[in-house]
């Protein structure tokens, strides 16, 4: 048992090798997760049958991921890579986010995406997928959706802040107008990947034996074709739509917010040189 | 002197912020003893803020940029320790009062630097009745800090600075928000701490004329550098922004210098009578009435703010409205300007009015400085960018013009704010507080372009609680008293004998300001 007294504690101001183990093992950790809870069906077999339901263990996902997320900020704090700024950006950001999810168009879709990836862009994956969790959350929290799909939602929203995040990285030599149709165009194929991830939660639990229903046991090419073709006859028009209005609104307004939040991202994570 | 009598030392000091051109601050030595009381002047952009929050290390861990040199706080080098580690010798008050809370609760917020330390309940509690006898808020203890005036905040977050018992104050122009009462209270209570405890207190202000006779000792600074360092009468004697007394006793020869009104009147009393020159001052030379309220009542939240006014203002008119905070000055611009619902009587309007509010912040919208201009002639549908440089100009904005605007300095967002409302070229300018956070360069510019306004035929109302400004720049002077009008006239005949009186005026009556007794002294 490792247990660090106080003065340790206090002595420890920059990253060690051991906090940097366990960022990894805590974001390795909601990786895992991920993927079991999403990825289950194409490999079960015909014996190995969840309840027909999510609702038994659904609780249990939101419990760990919580635990994973307060982990992950207790080290990224602990390490010095977060500071008290980060966690009020973080913060205030989901919270809009969160109310943003309000705004919905009539054909699908809603407000609270391109919030989440320009902010991811600006502040790296880790924050984005932090991010994703907290505004999932929120929103549930603001718009009374909380339930079994809950961890889905957190689980699909956390992936597409840290992919955004990871865009943002690679596009950053790119000059301003060729980077912001770069990150329209993640946001729009971000919609559908949402819809893939979240269609999954509730697909397996539908099993009418009908051509696009999900069954025990098929195989994961079988599983994986009877998926898509479920898919594109039950989501993808309505996130078509939402997809439209991510890029929309990211070439409409990315700049000025991405500008603003360059601006914060930049005093948050200050660079010194010592001579 | 060794190590042990100084509580705060910079070395070699010399800091440069990323993606700035050129060192904050450059080849600083200093040294602070245990116990001394040191004020830092110097104009806005000198590097005094820099300067003071290297000494906690938020320069340059909260910043970033290159920093070569040393600081030391209580014997602890900030280069190995966060501003987090270093709460406990060195307090750090910001200039905005309002913010820098944590806790909608006084005593609880003072609690907090104390929870994050980890001090045990016992120890929390006797440590936080102490900061609050120190501070005199015992009073505010169970209060809100949202609900509390300025001066009250400001001590708030002393008093929370000060609960770890550092040896060490340090305050960024503490005073700079405050109405003369506020900043008297927070000036008091740092020189009782000082005299009482033993706290060492370094203190940036620009108006000295306060904070100066408390001091030990002065720095001013330029350029990043240190330039002038000694006891204030003689450390100030070369600043332009020294206080009005000592500036007098410069003119008139007087040595020592005095530092109070006290001292300045003993030499006064040898003084045969001066002439009192023409001045600007022709009260009898108005224009027209350009707006006219009368009988002008506000309501607000039930609350009546303004009761009966009656006011005009002319063309080629600067009127100074003064009055203690919550006499209604701010709600009566507004209501001038048409902001404010009548509840009785009517406002005459013969031009455009415009109208600078005292929070500036809250009109900035674009990325940079030149934008925040060029956007209030845009959306008069006007394309006129020479006009916009010429007001940039006028207000000595030019090295900061492609700064983004909340990333200026109090007064430089002040004059911003000034030039975005002033180039749409309402012919009457409404100007709220806009002093605040100035230094004495940026005051001048912001007087020479209200006297341009005037005399081109416009008019100017500025609320202010700087007599010194009224003194300066106004024609005339409104005295608000609990939402009435309760003096009306001249300048010199409204601030001679109040309370409100400016220090030329205390000490030689009738004159009004160091250029009226310039004046005086070159008449025959």
């Amino acid at each position: 048992m490792h247990a660090l007294t106080a003065p340790e504690a206090a002595s420890v101001t920059r990253s060690s090798s051991l906090d940097r183990a366990r960022v990894a093992l805590t974001y390795s950790l909601v990786v895992l997760i991920g993927v079991a809870a999403f990825g289950w069906p194409f490999v079960t077999s015909s014996q190995a049958l969840p309840g027909a339901e999510h609702g038994g263990d659904a609780w249990l996902w939101a419990a760990l991921l919580g635990a994973a997320v307060v982990g992950a900020l207790v080290i990224e704090v602990h390490r010095g890579a977060m500071r008290g700024a980060h966690i009020a950006v973080l913060g205030v950001l989901s919270a809009m986010i969160g109310l943003l999810r309000l705004a919905r168009l009539a054909g699908g879709g809603n407000a609270m995406w391109f919030v989440l990836i320009l902010a991811a862009v600006a502040f790296g994956p880790r924050f984005g997928a932090l991010l994703g969790l907290n505004a999932m959350a929120a929103s549930a929290v603001i718009t009374a959706g909380i339930g079994p799909w809950l961890p889905f939602q957190m689980l699909a929203a956390a992936a597409l802040g840290a992919l955004a995040g990871l865009v943002g990285h690679a596009t950053r030599a790119l000059s301003p107008r060729p980077r912001l149709v770069v990150l329209a165009a993640y946001g729009w194929v971000a919609a559908f990947v949402f819809g893939l991830l979240i269609n999954l939660w509730s697909w397996p639990l539908i099993q009418d034996g009908g051509a696009l229903s999900y069954a025990p046991g098929l195989g994961v090419a079988t599983t994986l074709h009877r998926y898509w073709s479920f898919y594109v006859a039950d989501s993808l028009a309505w996130d078509a739509a939402g997809a439209l209005l991510n890029a929309a609104c990211i070439l409409a307004l990315g700049a000025p917010m991405l500008a603003a939040f360059d601006r914060v991202a930049h005093r948050l994570a200050p660079v010194t040189v010592w001579e | 002197m060794d190590a042990l009598t100084h509580t705060l030392t910079y070395t070699g000091v010399r800091f440069a912020y990323p993606d700035r051109a050129g060192a904050a601050i450059d080849d600083v030595d200093l040294a602070l003893s245990a116990g001394e009381l040191v004020v830092l002047a110097g104009a806005s952009g000198s590097g005094k803020s820099t300067l003071l929050r290297a000494a906690n290390g938020l320069v340059p861990h909260a910043t970033g940029g290159r920093f070569a040199g040393e600081v030391l706080v209580a014997g602890r080098s900030t280069r190995a320790h966060e501003p987090r580690r270093l709460t406990d010798v060195v307090g750090f008050v910001h200039q905005d009062p309002e913010a820098q809370f944590v806790v909608d609760h006084v005593e609880s917020d003072i609690a907090f630097a104390l929870e994050n330390l980890g001090h045990d309940a016992a120890s929390m509690r006797r440590r936080v009745e102490e900061v609050l006898d120190a501070l005199a808020i015992a009073h505010l203890r169970d209060r809100d800090p949202a609900t509390l005036s300025g001066g009250e905040r400001q001590r708030v977050a002393i008093a929370g600075a000060l609960a770890a018992a550092p040896g060490v104050l340090v305050l960024d122009e503490p005073t700079s928000q405050l109405d003369p009462q506020g900043a008297d209270d927070v000036l008091a209570a740092l020189a009782r701490l000082n005299a009482d405890l033993g706290t060492t207190v370094l203190l940036a202000e620009h108006r000295l004329d306060r904070a100066a006779p408390l001091a030990d000792r002065a720095l001013v600074m330029a350029a990043g550098r240190i330039v002038a360092d000694g006891p204030p009468v003689e450390a100030l004697a070369d600043y332009d922004g020294a206080p009005v007394v000592l500036r007098l006793g410069r003119l008139l020869g007087w040595d020592p210098p005095p530092m109070t009104v006290k001292d300045a009147r003993r030499y006064a009393v040898g003084l045969g009578p001066l002439g009192t020159p023409e001045t600007r001052r022709a009260t009898g030379a108005q224009g027209a009435p350009i707006v006219r309220a009368e009988h002008v009542r506000v309501q607000l939240g039930g609350r009546r703010v303004l009761h009966d006014i009656e006011l005009t203002l002319h063309e080629g008119e600067v009127v100074a409205l003064l009055g203690r905070n919550g006499a209604g000055k701010s709600t009566l611009l507004r209501a001038l300007t048409g902001f404010a619902n009548l509840a009785h009587g009517t406002i005459e309007r013969h031009a455009r009015v415009a109208y600078v509010p005292q929070d500036p912040n809250a009109l900035f919208s674009a990325p940079t400085a030149r934008a925040e201009v060029a956007a209030t002639l845009r959306l008069l549908g006007r394309h006129e960018p020479e006009r916009v440089e010429q007001w940039l100009n006028r207000l000595h904005l030019d090295a900061v013009a492609e700064r983004h605007p909340r990333t200026l300095s109090g007064g430089e967002r002040q004059r911003l704010a000034i030039a975005a409302v002033a180039v749409g070229g309402a012919e009457v300018l409404l100007l709220d507080e806009p002093t605040r956070g100035m230094d004495t360069p940026s005051r001048t510019a912001l007087e020479h372009a209200v006297h341009e306004h005037a005399a081109a035929g416009g008019a100017v109302l500025l609320a202010t609680h700087d007599v010194e400004l009224a003194a300066r720049v106004a024609h005339r002077v409104v005295v608000l008293g609990a939402g009435d009008v309760v003096a009306d006239g001249d300048a010199a005949t409204v601030l001679a004998g109040s309370l409100f009186a400016p220090q030329v005026l205390r000490v030689l009556p009738p004159l009004l300001t160091l250029a009226d007794v310039e004046a005086a002294l070159c008449m025959p």
